[in-house]
C-alpha cells in the first residue's frame, strides 16, 4: 500500500497548480493597482484641485491672502485641530494660519494679543507694538494687502456666537491712528475691490 | 489481489496530470505572464523611442515641484526615468489657454473598442485640433496624426497625471527647470508679424494663451529709437525649443528696422519684443477680440487713433486752461520718512522730482501751484492736509510710488471722497497711458491726505519701486517727466470736463 501511494504521487501537477495560483494572485494584484479601466472620465472636467480634504469635524476658515500681483486670493483651509467653534477662537486661528502661510504679509514679530467682540458687529484685534512698524507700511499695495487680508478674513468667519461686520485695529490695547499713510482710526469694513476675480 | 484491484480502480478514476493537462496549465500560465508583460510594458509609461522627437531632455533628477503659469501644482511630481515628469495639472490648463474634457468619440483612433472609451480624454485648444490622450498610452492623437509621448498619462489618486515635457510643445508652452528645482510650464510668445494696413504699419504678436489684462508693459527710447513690449509670464516661443537666446524674429518693414525677441527675465519669465526703429514713432495699442493676439499701430508723432491707448511724447494739451485754479502738489514722504525703498533708490526722492516737474507743467498751463514740500523735509500727514485746506486749494494731488514685491507692477490712482472720483479717473487714464505700464485702475482707500482734505483729492502710485524693471524706468529723468506730464494732462482734462 505504501508502495502504491508513493507511486501515485506526482509533484509536477502540484507545482504547476501552485505556480498558476501565484500567477493568478499576482495578476489580480496588478490589475487592482494598475487598472485604468475603472477611470471615470467625468472626473476630468472637474479635476481635483490637489487640496487635501477637510475633516468634517474641523472648522473651515476662509482666508484672503495676497498673491504676487498685489491682489487678494480667496481660499479655504481647515482650522487647526482643536480650534473651538466660537468666533474669538476662529479669529485667533485664522490670524495664526495667515501668519504661517504668508509671513511676509505681516510686520516682522507681529503677535495677536487679544480679540474682542462688540455689540455693533465690531471685532477688535489687539496686536503687539511690532504691528505698527513704519518700515513695513510702505506703498499702497503693501498697506492694502495686509489690512484687507485681515479685515476680509475676519469678517468671513462663520460662528454661531458672533458675526463680524467690521474690524478695529488696536496696538497694546490702544486705537491705531495710521498704518503708514492709511487712516486706521475707525473700524474697517470688508472691501472686495482687492480680491482677484480671475 | 483485492487490494490490488482496488488500487487499480483508483488509478482509473483519480484525476492525474496527463501531458495534455500539463500543456493546458502551461498555456494558461504563459498567457498570464504574457498579458502581464504586455500590460506592464504599456504602463511602464516611459517611451525612450520618443527622445528622437523631443531632443535632449535636461536632468530631471532635481525637479521638486511643478508650476503652471506661476501657479504651483500642489501634488508632488512623479519622474519617469529621465524621460518626463508627470503632474496632475488638468485644473491649471486654463492658464495655458486649454481645457480637458471627456473625449468626443469621433476623435477616437480607428478600431478603438467602445469598452476602452473611458480610457481616453481630450485637451482642447481654441482654433486647433484637440489633443487626444489615453491613460497608460504614450501616444497622443492630434488631427488624426499619431504623436509619440515621452511618457503616458496616468490616473492615480483620483487625478490625471500629465507628462509635462511631452505636452508642452503640443500646448505651445515652454517647460524649463528653475535653479530651485521648480519645473515651470509657461505660455509662450509665438510669433510676430509686421504688415501695412491702409498706410499704417501694424505689428501683431501672437501668444499661446490669452494675455491677462495688464500683463504687457510698454516702453520707448528715442536714442536709439525703439519701442519695446514686455509680456509678463510668457516664455520665449518662436520654435525656440525652450531656448532663451535673443533673436531677430522679423526683418522689419518701412520705419521698422527689425524686430527682436528675448527672454528679458527668467523665473518668473518675461519675454521682451523690441521694435528697432529708423526714427522715433508713436505706438498705439489696438484692442483685439482674440486675447491671444496683441496688436500695435505705429503712427507718426502727433497722430491719434480712436479706441487705442497711445504712448507718445506730446506735451500736455490745454495751455492756459488751468488759469484761476489753485492746485496743491504733495510730494509724498521726505526727511527721515524715506518712503518705500527700491534696490537702488528711495521713494521720497522720486516723488519730489516728479512733483517738481508736475508743478512746472501745471504752472505752464496757468494754474497757481503750491507744493507741500519742495525739498527733503518731513511734513506730517496732518500738516499736509492743513496746508491744502488753509489755502483753499481747488485740487489736491499727492505723488507716491508703490511697493509690494518684485513682480507686482503698474499704475494706480486712489480717491476717497465721492467728489474726487472724476478727478481720479482722468488722472489715472492719462498717467497710465504715459507710464506705459499695467493700468491697475482707480481705487478707493482711506489714505489720510485724501480723506481729510476738503477739495477733490487724489493720491497717485505711478509705478512700483519694488519692481526692478519699474525702478529702472523711474530712475530715468525722461520717464519721470513722462509721468508728470501724464498727471498734468489728467488734471487739465478733468478741469476741462468738470469745472
Amino acid at each position: 500500500m505504501t508502495q502504491d501511494n508513493k507511486s501515485n504521487f506526482r509533484p509536477l501537477p502540484f507545482l504547476l497548480m501552485i505556480v498558476v495560483l501565484i500567477a493568478l494572485a499576482a495578476g489580480g494584484w496588478w490589475v487592482k493597482t494598475h487598472s485604468t479601466d475603472t477611470l471615470n472620465t467625468a472626473g476630468i472636467t472637474t479635476p481635483s484641485t490637489g487640496q487635501t480634504g477637510i475633516d468634517a469635524t474641523q472648522h473651515e476658515l476662509t482666508l484672503y491672502l495676497p498673491n504676487n500681483n498685489a491682489m487678494l486670493e480667496k481660499s479655504s483651509v481647515a482650522a487647526p485641530t482643536g480650534t473651538a467653534s466660537d468666533f474669538v477662537s476662529q479669529a485667533k486661528a485664522a490670524i495664526a494660519v495667515m501668519q504661517e502661510k504668508s509671513p511676509d504679509d505681516f510686520p516682522s514679530g507681529t503677535q495677536l494679543l487679544d480679540v474682542k467682540t462688540g455689540g455693533d458687529g465690531t471685532a477688535v484685534l489687539n496686536f503687539n507694538a511690532k504691528f505698527t512698524d513704519g518700515q513695513f507700511w510702505q506703498g499702497s499695495a503693501r498697506t492694502n494687502m495686509t489690512i484687507y487680508s485681515i479685515v476680509n478674513t475676519i469678517t468671513a468667519i462663520s460662528a454661531d456666537d458672533f458675526q463680524a461686520q467690521q474690524v478695529q485695529f488696536q496696538v497694546e490695547g490702544k486705537p491705531i491712528e495710521v498704518l503708514g499713510e492709511f487712516d486706521a482710526h475707525d473700524p474697517l469694513e470688508p472691501d472686495m475691490q482687492w480680491v482677484d476675480q480671475h | 489481489m483485492k487490494h490490488r484491484n482496488s488500487s487499480s480502480t483508483n488509478r482509473v478514476h483519480t484525476p492525474v496530470l496527463r501531458p495534455t493537462h500539463a500543456g493546458f496549465f502551461l498555456l494558461v500560465f504563459c498567457s498570464l505572464l504574457f498579458t502581464l508583460a504586455a500590460h506592464a510594458d504599456k504602463n511602464t509609461i516611459g517611451n525612450p523611442e520618443a527622445l528622437s522627437v523631443y531632443g535632449d531632455i535636461p536632468d530631471l533628477g532635481g525637479v521638486r515641484n511643478v508650476s503652471v503659469s506661476g501657479h504651483e501644482v500642489r501634488a508632488l511630481p512623479m519622474r519617469v526615468g529621465n524621460l518626463d515628469i508627470l503632474s496632475p495639472f488638468t485644473s491649471s490648463l486654463s492658464l495655458l489657454g486649454a481645457s480637458a474634457t471627456q473625449v468626443n468619440t469621433s476623435y477616437l483612433p480607428k478600431g478603438t473598442p467602445s469598452s476602452k472609451k473611458d480610457e481616453f480624454f481630450q485637451i482642447n485648444i481654441p482654433k486647433q485640433a484637440p489633443i487626444i490622450l489615453q491613460i497608460g498610452n504614450a501616444v497622443a492623437y492630434v488631427g488624426g496624426r499619431r504623436k509619440p509621448l515621452l511618457a503616458a498619462p496616468l490616473y492615480s489618486k483620483g487625478q490625471i497625471w500629465l507628462p509635462v515635457f511631452s505636452l508642452a510643445p503640443l500646448l505651445g508652452a515652454s517647460a524649463r527647470i528653475a535653479p530651485d528645482g521648480t519645473l515651470h510650464l509657461n505660455p509662450t510668445v509665438q510669433s510676430v508679424n509686421v504688415f501695412e494696413v491702409k498706410g499704417t504699419l501694424t505689428v501683431t504678436v501672437s501668444t499661446s494663451a490669452p494675455i491677462p489684462a495688464g500683463k504687457v508693459l510698454m516702453g520707448t527710447t528715442d536714442s536709439p529709437p525703439k519701442i519695446y513690449f514686455d509680456f509678463q509670464g510668457f516664455s520665449m516661443g518662436f520654435n525656440a525649443n525652450n531656448s532663451s537666446d535673443e533673436r531677430v524674429v522679423d526683418k522689419g518693414k518701412d520705419e521698422i528696422d527689425q524686430v527682436r525677441a528675448g527672454l528679458f527675465q527668467s523665473f518668473p519669465d518675461t519675454t521682451r519684443i523690441v521694435l528697432d526703429l529708423k526714427k522715433p514713432m508713436q505706438a498705439a495699442v489696438q484692442p483685439m477680440p482674440d486675447k491671444r493676439l496683441f496688436a500695435l499701430l505705429l503712427l507718426s508723432p502727433g497722430t491719434s487713433t480712436p479706441g487705442a491707448t497711445t504712448i507718445s511724447n506730446d506735451q500736455p494739451t490745454g495751455n492756459g486752461s488751468l488759469k484761476g485754479m489753485t492746485i496743491v502738489v504733495d510730494a509724498g514722504h521726505g526727511g527721515h520718512d524715506s518712503g518705500a525703498p527700491g534696490k537702488k533708490s528711495l521713494e521720497k526722492n522720486h516723488a519730489l522730482d516728479i512733483a517738481k516737474r508736475l508743478t512746472r507743467y501745471l504752472r505752464s498751463m496757468g494754474a497757481r501751484v503750491l507744493m507741500t514740500r519742495d525739498d527733503d523735509t518731513f511734513i506730517s500727514l496732518q500738516g499736509r492736509v492743513a496746508f491744502a485746506n488753509s489755502h483753499k486749494a481747488d485740487i489736491f494731488i499727492s505723488v507716491h510710488l508703490n511697493s509690494f514685491n518684485n513682480t507686482a507692477g503698474g499704475t494706480e490712482t486712489y480717491y476717497y471722497t465721492s467728489h474726487s472720483k472724476a478727478l481720479a479717473n482722468e488722472v489715472q487714464r492719462s498717467l497710465a497711458a504715459a507710464s506705459g505700464l499695467s493700468n491697475r485702475g482707480v481705487k478707493t482707500a482711506r489714505y489720510y491726505v485724501i480723506r481729510h482734505t476738503n477739495m477733490p483729492a487724489v493720491l497717485t502710485e505711478s509705478c512700483f519701486i519694488s519692481n526692478p524693471h519699474e525702478e529702472d524706468l523711474v530712475m530715468q529723468p525722461g520717464y519721470r517727466d513722462k509721468l508728470a506730464r501724464g498727471m498734468a494732462q489728467g488734471i487739465a482734462n478733468y478741469v476741462k470736463k468738470y469745472r
